[in-house]
């Protein structure tokens, strides 16, 4: 018992010493996640007709083992295919083990592809507690493009009396078990209608890289053309792919995109294209079984032009060929309009976020949890602790019992919010009373039939720093004892149905936009503040005067990103070489590939913030100000540029020289072979569980460390009445200094007013 | 200080600018919500800087500036409480959470009026008579009496008559509502006028009404029995009156040469300023200053024709003094106060007395409160009505009082989270609004009142203050008239007073089992919040303390002699019988004999009756005193002294003009941290934890 005390004692401790380091800004810490390996180990080629798929679990939809509790619960996964190949031969490699416990004929785990049952995997009692092994054999007609496996487990451990969340019922499937597929590819006919398959499709089964060959010479309205192409690919629904340049050649095999300036040259290898069209699908001559999407890039913007024909006419081009002349009209975004998060304008309710209507209700014996994500923009700005995102949430539940003790907790990702009674202790006639005067708080539940009750309520959660989204765990607690107690009565085992109700609402629509950067984890996260205008209108990406190979697959790989995050295509983005900067001063800049020899190199002082990042100074510390201030009168003698850390790539996040108001990110190394690894951060969201923050991140040697060196400023807008509160808030010493002299001027006006009357009370009347 | 120089400060469109640039932003301050750490270096910022000037400065722009900043680190604070702090769950909730801040309300607006009442104190000083004698008023003295001994009452007739006015124009008048013939028989001999009455309605009130249908002097001087006038009392009154025509009342101190029951008991009296010192000390001058000083029912002069107009003195409430104070503000006239104790008296005898009298108080100010509200009627200001307001209001304090003494078991017992927040933010906001408001206060009182110490005032009386105030506020006409008794009570030896007690011995009770219950179950337990359980404990245990201390003043002192001593060197000679004349000094004295210290070396023996010569300045009094105690230090015990011989006496001794004015808010003065420390002392029954307990005098 002494420990308990001292538990108490040490907690308070903690509690001062708390106060005392909430004094200090928080260090935030990078997460540690686990890392995802690349699918590609797992496909076999055989021939270019043949392939083996051999795909763990986990990379379908299982990243932890899948377990399965109780007496009725179900696990279900997914995998996709190409519209070019067919599947001849399937099954499940399974590694498995369950409860000893189970009854052998009533208990039993069985599996369903894509709604039918393929077989049961029966239960042993003797073999409990054992790792299992069997290979099911998946009927090749049952594969279509898009598949689910599900497991569904029936467990009992009783014939009669049971409780259906007896610990005793379990069983695991390994998330090393794996799914076997032999497949077939067929040639499939040229045709633009199929776009933009075959050319991107489900990664979790492969992920090659989309080649985007240039044959010719390389300009900017060709770049343009295919950057705006590469974020529509982004735009897909299984997720931004990896682009990868080539001059004047064809990919080797596979599909592959080709814009085409020299027709010649594209002849001489060995493939034909007529003047007069502007985008035609070919068989890749290197592969019967890839495509090759060609665009004629000849004369100045057709290239665009055709992409963005393309790109509006999917599936409404039944030819392999055809040539677009006019752009359509494509009408301008609206600020924060991007898909990638959700409206600022009103208040929405969840079935305009939420289409399915599976995801709002669960159904189970016991408790049972309704998760929920909605992605918000990153700069939010609350006031105070209690501006943040204002919850409407109605929701039924369908119980047979009423358990004062059964209560709905809803938590935000880290912390606990809210917690309701479900039955809340019906009030006597004075309390009513109180309720009744106290209106808005009288939230009791109404009963829409028998077991089925209705409640609401409503809750702020609070915008922190680094805020991306809102995810409610919406805990249905029934607090359920079981009765087990069977030969009073047939024990009967209740299910529980609960459900969000779609008419809830979710509201961001008072708060204002405003954010403290460079802030690259929002660049990563979201593509900000680049996404604010979804189609890239108030960007301009800057490249180098003559790009390699590397720069322009980081180009493409920028822009398929961007597309991934705001769910746009890059319509109106603006692109420059270096040596053509001009007027996009006023826009957000992104300059992909600049090595030392950039003429902006120089001019944006990319050394200084190198040169801070490696001597671990932070803006905001004043003792490195000071140092950096006595480093001023003597030669830098360690200077650190991009030459001297040629093996790492920077991502850097920077105020624009050009505009107070506008950001710039920068992609930056010595060796533009090194870019890529941005781009596969970029496209991860992560690096191996590392978020990528800060104003400056290294990649090299595949980790990345990140670093706040630059200038901070703040993007956005505040309510006059926020910014001058705003101001006052991050200058509390102003405040109070402030203060004082308010005080001293209304104190000095008191004084002489009163001095004035003291007179008048002694000589009065005199 | 050379640009504050340049502005026209009466300016009313200079005010109105500056006024217009600087009340939103203070609005803002109030309002901005901050980070807890800004909002803890605001907090500290303020409390720091507020500190450090009310150290180094003292003058009246300071004080002010400290007002100011109080009010506005509470209005932080309360703008904080109420919009952060209600969201309760519970029904029982809501009640006391509402209760809980309006009683903080209550304290707050009580504090605002306070700051109000005592921003600017006048301290007055003499006016100058005309040099012709002629010309000086007529003025009546009125003693009233109904059935103290007439040990007490014989020193302030005597002293009355020695009052420096002349003869023809100063009438003494004893009313004796006792209607006793040793008053009448003393009265002939000391040649003053007696006057009785065949029915004792409204007590003093009417006792007083009575005499002046019978008198004509164009002044009133008003003594209780027990309260020795000096000589220079007119002098120093009077020459206001003759100054301003439209004065109606100038008040001076009550001044009490024995410890209340409370100093007797802690044994502070004279190292801890009591009440008295603080309404007399500060807030009647500043009340003086809004024109809305009380009349105190004595120790006052007031001009007739101003009572004639209210109808006499005020009979319909228990404190006649100060509803006639409120009637002649409101007819206009003008009400003087002036801080040079003139009188001295005997305080209140045992905590029953001094818990009655206080009692009685309330209930007048409740009374005047519903029958003749300030804040209503003609003929006031609107500063006058909030002095006013505030001295009524001030008696209402027992019910927030109680409410703060039992507040944390709502959590520590129940459950119920009343203050609906975390500890931290209570902490952090909560705290300079209190740190300031003890700041404020110190620098206001000053030695008139040291910190905390009001805390034991209000938390003993506060359980018999609650019924009377709300009886008063339903009922205002019932209830009787009680006379303080004095100088009759005596104490053999220590007593505890189980019924004064039982109030706090039940809130103590409470207190401990709250302390417990939290320690128990919230602790060792671990229900509830950590944090919220420590807040509620520290509370209890500040009450727990304050409660002790209440407690430790139930335990009446012995107290023996039945007529206290007063400390006073004057010079003496003592006549020996073989014609050697001694000088030496007195130490103390009463007004039945005094003590003498003579010089190194002498002792003299018990026994016999020797002549003392006492001096006031070139005069001497020469006496026959028998000696009580011998050695060094005589015990010297008048003998039977005819009436001559005792206003010779008291002449030379009560009614000396310098004998108060000397101890006059010249407390020790103590700051608030050592005060609590004090305090502290206290609780844990002892009470020579005091800091260098010697009262400061000047020589």
């Amino acid at each position: 018992m002494m420990t308990f005390k001292f538990y108490r004692i040490v907690a308070f401790i903690q509690l001062i010493v708390f106060c005392q380091l909430s004094l200090f800004p928080l260090i935030s810490m990078a997460k540690n996640e686990p890392l995802n390996a690349s699918p590609d180990q797992f496909i076999t080629v055989k021939s270019p007709s043949l392939k083996d798929y051999n795909i763990p679990l986990r990379l379908l939809g299982a990243p932890t083992p899948i377990s399965l509790k109780g007496s009725n619960d179900q696990f279900e996964i997914g995998f996709n295919f190409h519209i070019d190949e067919l599947v001849t031969k399937a099954e499940l490699q399974l590694a498995y083990s369950y409860s000893k416990a189970l009854l052998n004929e009533l208990s039993q785990i069985d599996i369903l592809v894509n709604g039918q049952l393929v077989d049961s995997l029966s239960v042993d009692s003797s073999q409990g507690d054992k790792v299992l092994k069997k290979t099911i054999v998946v009927p090749a007609q049952l594969i279509a493009d898009k598949n689910t496996v599900k497991f569904q487990f029936n467990g009992h451990y009783a014939a009669e009396c049971e409780d259906p969340n007896d610990s005793r019922l379990w069983a695991i499937i390994d998330n090393t078990s794996s799914l076997k597929l032999t497949v077939n590819r067929f040639r499939l006919k040229n045709n633009l209608n199929h776009f933009p398959a075959p050319y991107i499709d489900d990664q979790s089964m492969r992920r090659g890289k989309l080649p985007f060959s240039f044959i010719g010479n390389v300009d900017r309205n060709t770049l343009e053309a295919a950057g705006l192409l590469a974020s529509y690919l982004g735009t897909s629904e299984f997720g931004n792919h990896q682009s990868e340049a080539l001059f004047n050649e064809i990919p080797k095999s596979g599909h592959g995109i080709l814009f085409v300036s020299d027709l010649k040259q594209l002849s001489a290898l060995g493939i034909k294209f007529p003047e007069d069209v502007g985008i035609l699908e070919i068989e890749n001559p290197k592969d019967p079984y890839g495509k090759l999407m060609i665009f004629n890039s000849q004369n100045g913007n057709s290239a665009k032009i055709n992409v963005v024909n393309l790109i509006k006419n999917i599936g409404k081009l039944d030819t392999d060929r055809i040539n677009f002349t006019q752009a359509p009209k494509i009408p301008k975004s609206e600020p924060y309009d991007t898909q990638a998060w959700i409206s600022t304008k009103k208040p929405l309710k969840f079935s305009e976020i939420i289409p399915s209507s599976d995801d709002l209700g669960s159904s189970g014996y016991g408790d049972s949890r309704i998760p929920l994500r909605f992605e918000l923009p990153p700069d939010l700005f609350g006031l105070t602790y209690k501006d943040g995102v204002n919850f409407n949430l109605k929701y039924q539940y369908k119980v047979l019992e009423k358990n004062p003790n059964a209560q709905l907790i809803i938590y935000d990702e880290k912390k606990f919010i809210k917690q309701i009674p479900l039955f809340p202790m019906e009030k006597q006639g004075s309390s009513k009373l109180v309720q009744g005067l106290l209106g808005k708080n009288s939230n009791l539940p109404t009963q829409i039939d028998n077991n089925t009750f209705q409640s609401q309520t409503t809750f702020t959660t609070a915008l922190n720093n680094q805020i991306n989204s809102v995810q409610l765990r919406n805990y249905f607690n029934y607090d359920t004892q079981p009765i087990l107690n069977c030969a009073e009565a047939p024990q009967q085992s209740t299910l529980y149905k609960q459900s969000i109700d779609p008419n809830s609402t979710i509201d961001i629509s008072h708060l204002s936009h405003f954010i403290k950067m460079p802030n690259l984890y929002a660049f990563s996260q979201k593509g900000f503040p680049f996404s604010i205008m979804a189609d890239l209108s108030d960007s301009a990406i800057i490249i180098p005067s003559s790009p390699n190979q590397d720069e322009i697959s980081a180009y493409l790989n920028i822009l398929g990103f961007l597309g991934s995050t705001v769910k746009s295509p890059a319509y109106n983005m603006s692109l420059r070489l270096e040596n053509d900067f001009k007027d996009v001063e006023n826009k957000n800049l992104i300059y992909v590939g600049m090595n030392s020899d950039s003429m902006l190199y120089k001019s944006w002082k990319l050394e200084k913030y190198l040169s801070s990042f490696y001597s671990g100074a932070s803006q905001q510390d004043l003792l490195s100000k000071m140092k950096s201030f006595l480093k001023y009168f003597q030669p830098e003698s360690n200077n650190h540029s991009l030459e001297n850390h040629s093996k790492a790539a920077f991502l850097i996040g920077l105020k624009s020289p050009y505009s107070s108001r506008k950001s710039m990110v920068i992609l930056a190394s010595k060796d533009s072979s090194n870019l890529k690894k941005i781009s596969e951060a970029l496209n991860e969201k992560t690096s191996k569980g590392i978020y990528v923050q800060g104003s400056i991140t290294e990649f090299i040697n595949g980790s990345i460390n990140s670093a706040d060196v630059s200038e901070t400023y703040y993007v956005g807008k505040l309510k006059p009445f926020e910014s001058i509160f705003w101001y006052f808030k991050n200058h509390p010493i102003t405040l109070t200094g402030l203060t004082f002299l308010a005080l001293f001027l209304v104190s000095l006006i008191f004084y002489f007013a009163l001095r004035a009357n003291i007179k008048k009370r002694i000589t009065h009347h005199h | 200080m050379f640009l504050i120089e340049r502005i026209n400060w009466k300016n009313n469109f200079v005010i109105l600018l500056m006024l217009a640039c600087v009340l939103p932003f203070l609005l803002l301050t109030i309002s901005i919500p901050l980070e807890e750490s800004d909002q803890i270096v605001f907090g500290v910022a303020i409390c720091l800087v507020s500190l450090l000037i009310s150290r180094f400065f003292s003058n009246r722009l300071i004080i002010i500036v400290l007002i100011l900043s109080s009010v506005t680190v509470t209005a932080r604070y309360f703008y904080w409480r109420v919009t952060s702090t209600l969201g309760f769950n519970h029904p029982i909730e809501y009640v006391l959470g509402f209760l809980l801040l309006s009683a903080e309300l209550y304290g707050v607006t009580i504090m605002c009026l306070g700051y109000f009442q005592s921003i600017w104190p006048i301290k007055r000083t003499l006016v100058k008579l005309p040099d012709d004698v002629k010309s000086w008023p007529t003025v009546d003295v009125f003693i009233p009496t109904y059935n103290e001994p007439l040990s007490v009452v014989s020193a302030t007739i005597l002293a009355a008559q020695s009052i420096d006015w002349p003869l023809d124009k100063l009438n003494i008048y004893l009313l004796d509502d006792g209607n006793r013939a040793v008053f009448r028989n003393f009265a002939k001999e000391a040649g003053v006028n007696y006057l009785t009455r065949s029915e004792n309605t409204h007590a003093k009130a009417g006792n007083l009404n009575a005499a002046l249908a019978r008198s004509k002097g164009d002044y009133v001087a008003i003594f209780d029995c027990d309260h020795i006038p000096t000589r220079s009392f007119l002098q120093l009154t009077m020459g206001w009156f003759l100054k301003d025509p439209k004065l109606a009342v100038m008040q001076t101190p009550h001044y009490f040469f024995s410890p209340d029951p409370i100093e007797r008991n802690l044994k502070v009296h004279g190292h801890i300023p009591n009440e008295g010192e603080l309404f007399y000390g500060v807030v009647q001058e500043g009340n003086d200053y809004w024109n809305a000083s009380f009349f105190c029912g004595s120790c006052a002069v007031l001009k007739r024709s101003a009572l004639n107009e209210i109808g006499g003195i005020a009979v319909e409430t228990v404190t006649e003094d100060a509803h006639t104070a409120l009637k002649l503000s409101r007819k206009g006239y003008n009400l003087g106060y002036i801080s040079v104790p003139q009188a001295a008296g005997l305080a209140t005898e045992s905590l029953n007395a001094h818990v009655n009298q206080r009692i009685r108080w309330a209930r007048g100010m409740a009374q005047i409160f519903r029958i003749d509200n300030p804040f209503f009627g003609k003929g006031l200001k609107l500063s006058q009505r909030l002095c006013y307001a505030t001295a009524m209001l001030g008696f209402f304090y027992s019910v927030p009082r109680l409410l703060f003494l039992i507040a944390p078991m709502a959590y520590l017992i129940f459950g119920w989270e009343i203050y609906q927040t975390s500890a931290i933010s209570v902490f952090i906001y909560a705290l300079p609004h209190l740190f300031m408001a003890q700041v404020t206060g110190h620098k206001i009182q000053n030695q008139y009142r040291h910190s905390f110490w009001g805390e034991i005032y209000d938390t003993l009386l506060a359980p018999y203050l609650l019924l009377p105030v709300l009886f008063a506020m339903i009922n205002p006409k019932a209830g009787k008239f009680g006379v303080t008794r004095k100088g009759i009570t005596r104490f053999e030896k220590n007593h505890f007073d189980f019924h004064i007690a039982a109030p706090t011995l039940g809130l103590l009770a409470f207190n401990l089992i709250g302390l417990g219950f939290g320690l128990f179950h919230n602790i060792y337990l671990e229900n509830g919040n950590l944090q919220t359980t420590f807040l509620n404990l520290f509370w209890v245990l500040f009450n727990i303390i304050i409660l002790l201390t209440c407690l430790y003043i139930a335990y009446e002192s012995k107290e023996l002699r039945s007529t206290p001593r007063v400390k006073m060197e004057i010079p003496a000679a003592i006549y020996l019988p073989n014609g050697r004349t001694l000088y030496a000094s007195t130490l103390d004295f009463s007004n039945k004999g005094f003590s003498l210290q003579l010089p190194p070396g002498y002792e003299l023996k018990a026994g016999k009756t020797i002549d003392i010569g006492i001096f006031r300045g070139l005069e001497e009094i020469r006496l026959p005193f028998e000696i009580k105690t011998g050695g060094n230090i005589l015990g010297l015990h008048m003998g039977d002294f005819t009436v001559d011989q005792q206003r010779k006496l008291v002449e030379v001794t009560f009614s000396r003009a310098d004998n108060w004015a000397q101890e006059w808010g010249v407390n020790r003065k103590a700051n608030p941290l050592s005060s609590f420390k004090e305090l502290m002392g206290h609780a844990l029954l002892n009470h020579r934890r005091l800091n260098s307990s010697k009262k400061l005098k000047k020589i």
